[in-house]
């Protein structure tokens, strides 16, 4: 594969367009579509089962940073990159992989409904070298198609390893197919694979030529169902004849609607489906589609016998499975499992902290700086208290957020993560989640908004959406300093054990609502369980640098527009209307919060609050909180009359203000736990909603999820102050 | 178009030595029915020229469809005759069968239906301790008349209190309850006259064995298999249908298995997403895998197959039926 001018036609022959990032790309593309209007685009679909390796040659094919990691499903949509070669402009899809192309899940319907409608030029077929038997399946199917493919034999230094030989010719005599061998993850082969693909398109190499025969008698049936659907002459052009019969006798749920909808003697046509079928049954005393499996399956063993060829180099070890003979150990796989994550969590937090901290310094003394150059005013106070507060406060989570997602990023390259959802499973799936669920939650306990990106491990969406829903009742990294003062100012006596009561409330009530919702609102089929375990595999710098610095950059966005505009509007409730001189004048010690936007609606709730125990004050605290959490805090300073231009100093305020609550008579240790719990669960900080919107499209879902937070929490409140009070519990 | 009683013969022996040797050739016949050779030939060629045989010269006779259809009917008749004979009679075996074999030709069916429905009640309504004739005559005008169907001779028919006699290792179910390729005898023919009718005719009657084709349902006809000829009844027929299936030792469940055991993958019982997968990810009939471990609450599992290791619910293995393979 390392040919000497591989390299050459590397430099000489193809300009890459969009090295670098996908938009730019595109938008380049378009430039030149519109130069240039007869430029034809080929079109090269990369398909192949999970995990094979279709995003790792996609990205060496087009230089982009898609995200490559060691488990099936990673993609979830379709992605296109274009280059161009000799003038010629070609665009590359990448696929999510598929087994076959009856189509279940959401990403397996991407994959199928752009081969079958969108018809590209060439499929490339990604294969496993290791596992041919299975991954020639897919390819056989496509073949059915009618569509040209080209084979990738990818993986091939691990078939080397493992003393797999292969002889490509002979197999691409065997089944009409061209095949390359490649090493998708450091490219190896990708510059012949395309130069094959290319001729492939301009039909100068000759491509799938060739059907399998099923044997006489699904022949027979076969043959009888193309004759049926010959008869609508529109259908025949639209659908590959031959294919559907096929899928039709697979008893293919999405081809019977096809034919209902679109086929004009639709009856006749399932009519002789059914009456071949029943025939093939009664013969072969097995399920029609069991048979067609059956067949392909042994089509691809003879194929494989004659040009696959297994030597043992030496006796190695199971590497994989030595390593899961441990990780997945009945006992230890729990404890090992847990075990990883604290270190996850540890290394984060003991490294991202004082980072963290050295960024807020930072804002602080920029915000000292506007105070000094700029005049004392309302530009100096939406920049200081608003922007800076707001914004900065997020960008303080970056150094946290970057280094979770490069330990997560590490264990996903490995192939840790499908062990991790194979030990959790049990336990998320009696609360009607996936075992993949725990990686969210477990990243939710640091910060949410993380946690809630990582939901995209989850391929199901009503379960993705159900995880992401719940995620935020976790504690958080801002939650816990609240929680800690309030425990500090309450229960100086047990604050270790309630705290850590606190903390585990926030997973119960997660695991309980998503019960609920699952038995409610996203009832329906479990989605399967079955999941490939992939081989471990040495995770590449490159590209767990790649998905970190992806969520990092995705995360500053958002920093950048949607927190900076909640900030000023929080900023503008919390410093509008200003008091008049007067009231200035009668009443010095109030600060002027009480007589802001923020102020009023606390006053105007109180009546409500009431019931849960909390006044006006905490009642703002709250509102302030909805934007970030750790603001709670900095609120009840401003509002037992702190100076907040010294707010340096964090545990100072923390110190502070705790001092007023232990003082303030309007405060029991009751309505102190009433709040905790109110705290824990109600209304998700800004940047969480912002990221469920992104993350789920709509805004109909942060609105829901604030709502049912905010009922939850207001009623847990209630109802523990109300029958605290009755018990006469630390009233 | 009748068949005169030595036709109905030689379709009748036609057919077993089919069923028995899987061709039946001249000779074989002439033995069979102690007659010449030349005159199966002739006889041959007359049912060939009506249209119940394939037969040309020196050559195997084989059943036209209409052919099996009229021989299935035969048998299946002198087969309950004899049963019949038999059981309610205690006649000996080899007079029942002579007998039998006169008795059908000169049965017609709403006879044959008084033989089946009195084979029923002697068989079945003994346990009560009232087998008068009274009891037996009130039981026909009962399932004759149209009013009051059934109601009271339902235990008697086809009834849901299964099972009345379960033998050793048969279960007693309708008829519609039954898997595709299951094995079972017929019991008895439920009280509907009508319908009940058209079971005899077809073929179905008590003692019968047959093998499910076709599971029906909605507006689709079951179809069964009895001795290599095809039956459709409706499911309201299978509804009344009372048959005896024999316990066989099943397939293990792939969920029942140990750790560290080996299988090979017989049958898949699920459904929709859940059968595409398996299917698609390779458990295949015959294919070959391995438990490999389970995690803590033994749930779910790992498995290896076609080279891959794959983990599983303990609820989806359990829909996958196996073989135990050492
Ligand atoms: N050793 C080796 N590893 C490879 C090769 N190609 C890809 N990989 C690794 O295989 C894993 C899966 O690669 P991806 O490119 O994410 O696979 P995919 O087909 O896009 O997977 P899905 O999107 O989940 O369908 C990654 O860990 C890659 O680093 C190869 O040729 N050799
Ligand atoms: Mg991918």
């Amino acid at each position: 594969m390392r040919e000497p001018e591989t390299n050459h036609f590397r430099h000489c022959v193809r300009r890459r367009i969009g090295r670098g990032k996908h938009r730019w790309g595109q938008k380049r593309i378009r430039v030149a579509m519109a130069g240039n209007p007869n430029s034809k685009r080929i079109r090269i679909a990369l398909a192949g089962n999970p995990n094979s390796g279709k995003t790792s040659i996609f990205n060496a094919l087009t230089g982009q940073r898609q995200h490559i990691g060691n488990y099936p499903g990673v993609t979830v949509e379709k992605k296109s990159g274009v280059i161009s070669v000799d003038g010629k402009l070609v665009e590359f899809i990448d696929l999510p992989g598929t087994y076959s192309l009856s189509a279940y899940s959401i990403e397996e319907v991407v994959s199928r409904d752009f081969v079958l409608n969108e018809k590209p030029d060439v499929i490339i077929d990604i294969l496993d070298s290791t596992n041919l038997e299975r991954h020639l399946y897919l390819l056989l199917q496509f073949q059915e198609l009618g569509v040209p493919i080209v084979g990738a034999l990818n993986m091939s230094d691990e078939a080397d390893t493992k003393g797999i030989r292969i002889d490509s010719e002979q197999l691409g005599a065997i089944l009409g197919i061209p095949f390359v061998k490649t090493i998708g993850s450091t490219g190896g082969g990708v510059d012949q694979l395309l130069d094959v693909a290319l001729k492939v398109a301009d039909g100068e190499l000759d491509s799938n030529r060739r059907h399998l025969n099923y044997g006489k008698e699904v022949e027979l049936a076969h043959n009888a169902i193309i004759d049926a659907l010959e008869t609508d002459v529109t259908f025949r052009k639209r659908y590959s004849l031959h294919w559907m019969a096929i899928k039709l006798l697979e008893k293919d749920q999405d081809a019977i609607k096809k034919i209902k909808k679109e086929h004009r003697f639709a009856d006749t046509v399932l009519e002789i489906t059914a009456e071949r079928q029943k025939r093939l049954e009664r013969y072969f005393q097995e399920d029609s589609e069991v048979i067609i499996g059956e067949q392909r399956y042994a089509y691809i063993h003879g194929a494989l016998k004659e040009t696959v060829s297994t030597v043992r180099k030496r006796k190695g070890i199971d590497v994989t499975e030595s390593i899961d003979r441990i990780v997945l150990n009945r006992y230890l796989g729990l404890p090992i499992f847990m075990a990883v994550m604290f270190l996850i969590y540890e290394m984060t937090f003991a490294l991202g902290n004082p980072l963290s901290d050295g960024i807020s310094i930072l804002f602080v003394r920029l915000s000292r700086i506007i105070s000094a150059v700029l005049p004392a005013g309302p530009l100096q106070d939406l920049l200081t208290n608003g922007i800076i507060n707001g914004v900065g406060g997020v960008l303080t989570f970056l150094p946290l957020v970057t280094l979770l997602f490069l330990g997560l990023s590490f264990l996903e390259d490995t192939g840790y993560m499908a062990r991790a959802a194979f030990v959790m499973d049990k336990l998320f799936h009696i609360f009607g989640l996936h075992g993949r669920s725990f990686i969210p939650f477990m990243i939710s306990t640091g910060c949410a908004v993380p946690g809630i990106m990582s939901a995209r491990v989850l391929s199901n969406r009503k379960d993705r959406i159900v995880t992401i829903l719940v995620a935020p009742l976790m504690m958080c990294g801002a939650k816990a300093p609240v929680i800690a003062m309030l425990v500090a100012a309450f229960f100086p006596e047990h604050a270790t054990l309630i705290f850590l009561g606190i903390w585990l409330f926030g997973w119960v009530m997660a695991f309980i609502i998503a019960l609920i919702f699952k038995k409610s609102l996203f009832r329906g089929e479990h989605t399967p369980f079955v999941m490939e375990l992939p081989p471990y595999r040495r995770p590449s710098l490159k590209s767990v640098i790649i998905h970190m610095w992806g969520k990092a950059s995705e995360y500053v966005k958002k920093a950048g527009t949607i927190i900076l505009a909640a900030s000023i509007v929080v900023w503008f409730l919390l410093s509008y209307p200003k008091p008049s001189p007067e009231t200035i004048a009668e009443s010095p010690r109030e600060p002027s919060v009480v007589y802001s936007y923020a102020g009023r609606i606390g006053k105007g709730i109180e009546p409500v609050l009431k019931l849960a125990g909390f006044d006006w004050k905490v009642g703002v605290s709250l509102v302030a909180g909805v934007a970030a959490k750790e603001v709670i805090i900095s609120t009840f300073g401003i509002l037992y009359g702190m100076d907040n231009n010294v707010t340096e100093n964090q545990s100072h305020v923390e110190f502070f203000v705790k001092d007023q609550l232990i003082r303030d008579p309007a405060y029991s240790p009751l309505m102190a736990f009433a709040l905790m719990l109110f705290i824990m669960i109600y209304i998700p900080c800004l940047a969480t909603l912002a990221i469920v919107k992104k993350e789920l499209g709509s805004w109909k879902w942060p609105a829901f999820q604030a709502a049912y937070t905010l009922l939850v929490a207001f009623t847990m409140a209630v109802a523990v102050y109300q029958i605290g009070g009755l018990l006469g519990l630390g009233v | 178009m009748v068949l005169s009683e030595s036709q109905q013969d030689y379709l009748k022996i036609v057919l077993d030595l089919i069923n028995e040797k899987k061709v039946a050739r001249v000779n074989d016949i002439a033995r069979r029915k102690a007659v010449s050779m030349p005159s199966v030939t002739e006889a041959m060629r007359k049912l060939a020229r009506d249209g119940f045989v394939y037969y040309s010269a020196r050559e195997f006779v084989e059943l036209t469809p209409k052919g099996l259809r009229t021989a299935h009917r035969l048998c299946s008749k002198n087969t309950f005759l004899k049963n019949f004979l038999v059981d309610v009679l205690d006649i000996d075996t080899d007079m029942a069968e002579k007998e039998a074999c006169e008795l059908e030709h000169h049965l017609s069916l709403s006879t044959l239906e008084r033989f089946i429905l009195l084979y029923q009640f002697l068989g079945e309504c003994h346990k009560n301790n009232r087998i008068t004739l009274d009891l037996f005559k009130k039981c026909i005008r009962i399932t004759e008349g149209n009013g009051d169907k059934a109601e009271e001779c339902q235990s008697c028919f086809v009834a849901s209190n299964f099972p009345h006699h379960p033998g050793k290792n048969t279960v007693h179910t309708l008829l519609s309850q039954l898997e595709r390729g299951q094995e079972a005898r017929i019991i008895k023919l439920g009280p509907d006259p009508d319908i009940r009718r058209k079971i005899i005719e077809k073929g179905i009657l008590p003692g019968t064995k047959i093998t499910v084709e076709t599971v029906g349902g909605d507006n689709r006809n079951f179809e069964l298999q009895t001795d290599g000829f095809l039956v459709e009844i409706s499911p309201e027929a299978a509804d009344m249908i009372e048959t005896a299936v024999e316990q066989k030792n099943e397939f293990r469940r792939l969920s029942d298995l140990k750790t560290g055991q080996k299988f090979k993958v017989q049958k898949i019982y699920a459904k929709g997403e859940i059968r595409r997968r398996l299917l698609d990810i390779g458990f295949i009939k015959n294919e070959k895998g391995k438990i490999i471990r389970e995690a803590l609450l033994k749930d779910p599992i790992e498995i290896e197959i076609k080279g891959m290791k794959v983990s599983l619910r303990r609820s989806e293995a359990r829909l996958i039926c196996v073989d135990e393979v050492k």
